[in-house]
């Protein structure tokens, strides 16, 4: 390629997904860069330094990091591997009983507490789902076809109906059915304990602006399952070391970093990207430019409207992309006192979901500028679970929250208080005797990932994931390609089909796309 | 507010003491929820006074807005298809501007009063898409659609009856010049401007002064036979000068509901011209673009002689192996021509000149229908363009 370009690709945003994308590009030897205005890669794996301790920025927990992209970069050669594959849930009601699961496996015996029914009809529906989120993960992988277009579209969509066809009629049917309306019904259907049907909806909305009664919240439930099959695993040393081993990776393979550097805007020269003008002024060229934040941003502040259709515009600001889930992190002293009493639940990922209306009530409190009075919680202990992390006496329990709206009626030191409150009672609740341990608190509203993330809203996915926001439609349809209007500028972050979560798909998606466009040129 | 179609109501323009008194045929329509006259007297004698001395049009339901602000000439860039950049101060130009997939919205007029200030004057409204395209522009649109009242003043004696009327030095206005006169302590724009092919001037002020200006220029007219003109007459000057027509000769790019090849691109209008692909991107210019150098234009816009003397509105045109090649979208009798004119979309792949195009008529008689095969020839447009249009300064005829 030209050498008139400092680098054959920009990536911006060195997260998950901008790392990966570097890598494929720079695995097919491209010379790229990736710039971030923070100090550290990962986004929102970032290492974060809380009080001598390091956290990941935001993700706490890996729900389907693709294991073929692992493969692809050869990770573990980069030091990645798990420290656990597959943590089981305990989800909790308002009395301070439990009812363990996995959405993995079948082992009905962990399901204490619910009826002999729930526990005959679990892994008939359990397989179900993952036979469903195989669909999911089938069309995640697929670059989206383009809205009446050609025959490598007639292709894909031949492809996912043969899929569906698989299925049997019967089952394509039930798929069909249960594909766009709501988990609430679908559990109402099918089980009797509310608080393990809540367990199940609090796995569809977690991370969405949905509550079980949404429409669409089951596809939102195959999509978590899609990604392994319901496994939740931690890497060995947190969730920082595959930010790390990514990094590793791409400046194996030649791909350059440059932190501290954020990008103030696409360089467009007769309607084609040239480079990025960094916020210092500094103009660094390249004949592809690929976006890692939301496409919002990216299309609105980074190229800028005047490069870009009315029409499009207006569809790209009105990406549903406003957050709803926060992240709590406690500092905790010496647990030895506590954790025999707990010892199950240190290892476990535990859930607050005493039934769905709880979880509803909650989500309707935030559609009007209100915290969450009881909200839904996902807690765990990521010292206790990750055993490699032991020389500190101290511990780290990190908590996502819902819901919280991104914008806020009243004063937003006193939510952050509140919020804070609820979230240590009800930890309390789940391990009782935590708040006695606590020593240090962070609270990180969706405006504070917003300002730490770069993007617009601080939303779990960069943008909602609803049927309108989907595949070919995702985030709007003249952008389900990756492929910006302005040539050379593309996406490749969570706002990108498949979407958020740290799968590295839509990095991988898009890397494959660049690259079929751009060798033709 | 929202109105059931029962209550609604057709509103007057500020003229309209002054139109209504003129108006012995009382035959008015709806334009743009104002009502206006159709015809004041006889559409003959109207068109005539547009042609042969001077004709007096209402024109205030034209939708307007004013345009402000630091990125008001981006804006406008990024909206039209023109380099508005080109566009002097005091200097007036037709405009076009596209959805995104480069099908045309509206065409009209830009007005520049200076560095920052523009007024946009068009058919159709459009504020929702002129608010969306002025996300990310430092830039004020405000409607003026009712607060300003606009006159146009077109025909060979037009430029001698503002200057009887005292607009000093209005004859040195070059054509698509704006000025701005005061007159007995109102502040008047007038451009040479107009619709009608020929001499001609557009005024335009707040509508408080309205009837003060009427009254003026149907004084200052009396002399060199200024006459009320209804809009059947302008209509018919307007097919002469061989201007398109929205809703008429294409469909507004905000109409269409229907999916599949109603709308028209610039380029299959023969707007080529207004058409900038060099001067930074604009609305369409990517669809516009592809168009232009995949040749996929659908359709061209043609100007027709149809053979007879029976007009050929809404006919169908085919070739000579009777294949169906377009249609007639404005047609007339031109009396000033002494021929059948028409304008018409056609299949962009047609040879227009060797195709052996023939236009299917129907006339009726006493009710009796006949059909015609008119024969067509391509002709340049305007049909109508008289020298005096251009020469400045402006004749007295
Ligand atoms: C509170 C919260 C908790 C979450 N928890 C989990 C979880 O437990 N498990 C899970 O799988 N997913 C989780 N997610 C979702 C997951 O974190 C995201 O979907 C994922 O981070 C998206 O990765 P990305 O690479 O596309 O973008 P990001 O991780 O957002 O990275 C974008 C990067 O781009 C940089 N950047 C942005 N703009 C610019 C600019 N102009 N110039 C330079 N650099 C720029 C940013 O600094 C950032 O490093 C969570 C999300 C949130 C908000």
């Amino acid at each position: 390629m030209s050498t008139r370009y400092n680098y054959d690709a920009i990536v911006i945003g060195a997260g998950h997904n901008g790392m990966v994308c570097a890598a494929y590009l720079a695995r097919a030897r491209r010379r790229v860069l990736v710039v971030d205005a923070a100090d550290a890669v990962g986004g929102a794996l970032r290492p974060i330094d809380f009080n001598g301790l390091s956290v990941p920025f935001a993700a706490q927990l890996d729900y389907g990091l693709d294991r073929s992209l692992v493969d692809d970069l050869e990770l573990s050669r980069h030091g990645f591997s798990y420290a656990v594959e597959d943590i089981g849930s305990s989800v909790f009601n308002r009395d301070g009983s439990r009812i363990d699961y996995a959405m993995s496996n079948d082992d009905t015996r962990s399901l204490a507490g619910v009826s002999k029914d729930d526990a005959r009809q679990w892994p008939e529906f359990r397989q179900r789902l993952i036979r469903f989120s195989g669909i999911i993960s089938d069309i995640a992988r697929r670059s989206p076809p383009r809205l009446g277009g050609d025959s490598a579209n007639a292709r894909t969509w031949l492809a996912i109906a043969l899929k569906l066809r698989r299925l049997g009629r019967s089952e394509m049917r039930e798929f069909l059915r249960i594909g766009a309306i709501n988990i609430f019904d679908v559990l109402e259907e099918q089980f009797e304990n509310p608080t393990f049907k809540a367990a199940i909806a609090a796995e569809a909305v977690l991370g969405h602006h949905l509550a079980p009664r949404s429409p669409n919240s089951v596809l939102t439930l195959l999509m978590r399952l899609a990604g392994s099959q319901g496994k939740i695993a931690l890497p060995r040393g947190g969730m920082s070391a595959l930010g790390a081993a990514l990094q590793s990776a791409c400046e194996s393979r030649g791909v350059t970093f440059r932190m501290n550097a954020l990008v103030r805007r696409v360089v467009i020269d007769n309607d084609m990207a040239r480079g990025v003008e960094l916020d210092d002024g500094t103009i660094i060229t390249a004949p592809t430019v690929i976006s890692s934040t939301d496409p919002r941003t990216t299309c609105l502040n980074l190229v800028g409207a005047d490069h870009l259709d009315t029409g499009f515009v207006r569809r790209v600001r009105n990406i549903r992309s406003n957050g709803c889930t926060a992240r709590i992190d406690f500092l905790l002293d010496n647990l030895s006192g506590f954790a025999a009493a707990s010892a199950l639940g240190l290892k476990r990922r535990l859930i607050y979901a005493p039934d769905m209306d709880t979880i509803e009530r909650a989500f309707n409190d935030s559609k009007y500028g209100r915290i969450s009075a009881e909200p839904l919680v996902e807690l765990v202990l990521p010292t206790m679970l990750d055993a490699s992390d032991r020389e500190s006496r101290q511990h780290l329990a990190t908590a996502l929250v819902q819901y919280v709206p991104y914008q806020m009626i009243g004063d937003i030191n006193m939510a952050r208080d509140t919020l804070l409150e609820n979230t240590r009672n009800i930890a309390e609740l789940m391990l009782p005797g935590f708040k006695s341990h606590i020593t240090a608190s962070r609270v990180l509203l969706p405006t504070d990932i917003e300002h730490g993330l770069g993007n617009h809203g601080g939303h779990w996915h960069h943008a909602e994931i609803a049927l309108d926001q989907f595949f070919m439609l995702r985030p709007v349809p003249a952008l389900a390609q990756y492929q910006l209007p302005v040539a050379g500028i593309w996406l490749c972050g969570a706002g990108c089909h498949p979407g958020g979560g740290i799968s590295g798909v839509p990095g991988r998606n898009a890397a494959v796309r660049i690259l079929a466009s751009v060798s033709l040129r | 507010m929202i109105m059931a179609p029962y209550e609604s109501q057709v509103l007057t323009t500020p003229f309209h003491p002054r139109t209504s008194a003129y108006c012995r045929t009382n035959h008015w329509a709806n334009w743009s929820g104002y009502t206006t006259v159709q015809v004041y007297t006889d559409v003959q004698l109207e068109y005539f006074a547009a042609r042969n001395s001077a004709a007096l049009f209402d024109l205030s339901p034209m939708t307007k807005y004013d345009i402000t602000g630091p990125s008001a000439e981006a804006f406008l860039n990024r909206l039209l298809t023109r380099d508005i950049r080109r566009l002097g101060v005091n200097r007036v130009a037709y405009v076009a501007w596209c959805n995104d997939d480069g099908m045309l919205i509206d065409d009209g007029t830009v007005f520049r009063f200076a560095n920052n200030r523009f007024r946009l004057c068009c058919q159709e409204r459009h504020l929702p898409w002129l608010l969306d395209s002025a996300f990310g522009f430092d830039v004020d649109i405000t409607e003026v659609t009712e607060s300003i009242a606009a006159l146009a003043l077109q025909g060979p004696t037009s430029c001698a009856v503002l200057k009887s009327a005292g607009f000093a030095g209005i004859e040195n206005l070059r054509p698509f010049d704006l000025a701005e006169y005061e007159l007995h302590g109102a502040s008047i724009h007038i451009s040479r401007t107009g619709f009608t092919g020929d001499l001609g001037y557009e005024l335009w002020f707040h509508d408080r002064h309205a009837l003060d200006v009427w009254d003026a220029l149907m004084e200052a007219g009396r002399l060199y036979g200024i006459t009320p003109m209804g809009s059947q007459a302008l209509e018919m000057t307007r097919i002469e000068a061989g201007f398109i027509q929205a809703n008429v000769d294409f469909l507004a790019g905000g109409r269409a509901t229907r999916p599949g090849g109603n709308l028209r691109s610039p380029l299959e209008l023969g707007l080529d011209w207004l058409v900038n692909f060099d001067k930074g991107h604009f609305n369409g210019r990517r669809a516009l673009l592809a168009e232009h150098q995949n040749r996929t234009s659908r359709f061209k816009l043609v100007g027709l002689d149809v053979d007879g003397n029976k007009p050929a509105n809404d006919a169908l045109l085919y070739d000579h192996r009777d294949r169906e090649i377009g249609v007639v979208t404005s047609a007339m009798w031109s009396p000033t021509c002494k021929k059948s004119i028409a304008i018409a979309s056609i299949k962009h792949h047609v040879d227009a000149d060797h195709a052996g195009i023939w236009a299917d008529i129907y006339v009726q008689r006493e009710l009796k229908w006949r059909r015609i095969k008119a024969t067509c020839r391509v002709v340049e447009r305007p049909f109508f363009n008289p020298p005096r249009r251009r020469i400045t300064p402006a004749g007295a005829h």
